[in-house]
């Protein structure tokens, strides 16, 4: 009568944006690993605050096609447009527009301790792990050769 | 018996949750839902004090059981309750 069930992801985010544009701050179990090593998809928990400045390099909240929505890495603002990553991603990119983002995660809960998404050395490991994406999609080839 | 404080009702989708709010955080984290019975009772239950009366005449009201099923039941529901941590004596 009483279980923790599976909600839906996208009526449990809907949900969340709507309490993010009234200012509120979310707690939410994160899903999947497109954001590994940086979020641990099912074990960690995203504290989103609602959006507001945005920042290359933030990981956020976003609708994408006016449906699916995802919690990725901005990798490039151009203007309006907003162009989102995986951490674990090594093609795959998103686009929106800015009023698509709902909120901002600023610190993560990992294993009950605080980590910070936007202090300056989480902010360095992930452009580091930017800048290594050659490699990373290299490694996946050799990978892919070998197998 | 008393509510825990700072337990909001949210429906999403055809699911009725219980999710833990205080005046600008939204936990999302635990969530306990609820079926229709339990979610009635979760609303009508006042906010100050109940016992075990009040959910089996919530039940009679509602239901067409007799007292002695809807006192068996109401207990049953008060010990997961409590068991979830949404209730407190």
């Amino acid at each position: 009568m009483n279980d923790i069930r599976n909600i839906d992801n996208d009526i449990l985010l809907r949900e969340v944006c709507v309490l993010l544009s009234q200012g509120k701050t979310v707690k939410l179990r994160a899903k999947g690993n497109s954001m590994r090593p940086f979020i641990n998809g099912s074990k960690d928990i995203l504290v989103l605050t609602p959006a507001a400045t945005l920042h290359k390099y933030d990981v956020v909240l976003a609708r994408i096609d006016g449906k699916r929505y995802v919690v990725h890495r901005i990798i490039g603002i151009n203007g309006n447009r907003i162009t989102l990553m995986g951490d674990s991603n090594l093609y795959g990119t998103e686009e929106c527009s800015r009023s698509d983002i709902f909120g901002t995660v600023k610190t993560i809960l990992h294993n009950g301790k605080e980590h910070s998404l936007t202090s300056p050395a989480a902010r360095l490991y992930a452009i580091a792990w930017r800048f290594l994406l050659p490699l990373r999609r290299a490694k996946q080839k050799i990978s892919n050769i070998i197998k | 018996m008393k509510k825990i404080k700072g337990l909001v009702m949210r429906k999403l989708g055809s699911e009725k949750l219980l999710v833990a709010e205080s005046l600008d955080l939204v936990d999302f984290n635990k969530l306990i839902s609820l079926n229709d019975s339990a979610a009635y009772i979760w609303a009508s239950l006042p906010a100050t004090s109940f016992d075990t009366e009040t959910i089996t005449t919530l039940l009679t009201d509602r239901y067409d059981v007799d007292d002695k099923t809807a006192r068996k039941d109401a207990q049953a529901l008060i010990d997961v309750w409590l068991q979830a941590g949404i209730i407190e004596i």
